[in-house]
């Protein structure tokens, strides 16, 4: 049997309610206030937490990054279909992937500069010449 | 005048202009190191994403850069007018374009920012920050050629 939700309630069930609220005891507001306050989350500065838009023309993405310590509320249910967990999940992958690349681009960029710059060379010639030289 | 838009003029004036100059000596370097149609291209739509998104299109922006220096750094890129560069210098010179493509990407995408106070439509915004990046651009290529 399902659980009637506040909209099922007749009016004059409602007012009963009221009055059983009106009839609680100091002591029960004080037992009710704890279980709340035990089962609601409780908030934790976070370690990281970025928050940034990304604007690709056609769409506007938010990225969110947190990092902290994990407190929240397991119980809590919201259903998707599966079909939704599927897209959801190639979206993520996509995501990780343009960012991992683009980071990557970034990271080894930088690292042959450096070597450049520094006057070390790994292979004869520029990778220019190496590319020409594989490409044949 | 009203008191207190001394300095926002100010402010905002001194902001778009070295955005202007920053700019104008993009688009001499662009020139000077003989960049492809195709590359100019890119640069003046991701200048266009720029002046319309802000802030939203660093990403993007960041993006279009790092390709730049990619290309740069595979094809041995040097100015024009150089037949042969050390290393080492190359590379130098490869981390500063790399470093001035950053700022003015977040130059132009914090533009909005020192518009605010004027309370321009966003329309408005877009084609004055267009319409300044591109003349500089092209007062840089001219300069240079």
């Amino acid at each position: 049997m399902e659980k009637p939700t506040a909209s099922d309630i007749p009016l004059s069930q409602d007012i009963s309610a009221s009055s059983i609220l009106s009839n609680i005891t100091p002591e029960q507001w004080v037992a009710i206030e704890k279980i709340v306050l035990e089962r609601r989350a409780k908030t934790n500065p976070k370690l990281i937490d970025i928050r940034f838009v990304v604007d690709v023309v056609f769409t506007r993405f938010f990225v969110v990054l947190m990092v902290g310590k994990d407190r929240r509320d397991h119980s809590r249910n919201h259903p998707v279909t599966s079909l939704t967990k599927l897209g959801n999940t190639f979206a993520a992958v996509l995501l990780l992937l343009g960012a991992n690349l683009v980071i990557s681009a970034f990271i080894l960029l930088t690292l042959y500069l450096t070597k450049s710059a520094l006057r070390v060379n790994l292979m004869p010639g520029h990778m220019s010449e190496q590319l020409e030289k594989w490409s044949k | 005048m009203v008191q207190g838009q001394l300095p926002k003029i100010v402010r905002t004036g001194a902001y778009l202009l070295v955005l202007w100059l920053g700019y104008v000596v993009a688009g001499r370097l662009l020139a000077v190191y003989n960049v492809p149609a195709v590359l100019w291209l890119g640069t003046f739509l991701a200048t266009l994403h720029l002046a319309w998104a802000g802030t939203g299109a660093i990403a993007v922006g960041m993006v279009w850069v790092l390709i730049l220096i990619w290309i740069a750094a595979i094809t041995y890129a040097m100015p024009a007018y150089l037949h042969a560069l050390d290393g080492s210098v190359w590379a130098i010179s490869l981390f500063k374009l790399w470093a001035r493509g950053i700022i003015l990407v977040l130059l132009l995408a914090f533009a909005h920012r020192f518009l605010e106070p004027w309370h321009l439509r966003r329309t408005d915004a877009f084609w004055l920050l267009v319409g300044l990046v591109w003349s500089a651009l092209g007062l840089g290529a001219l300069i240079y050629h």
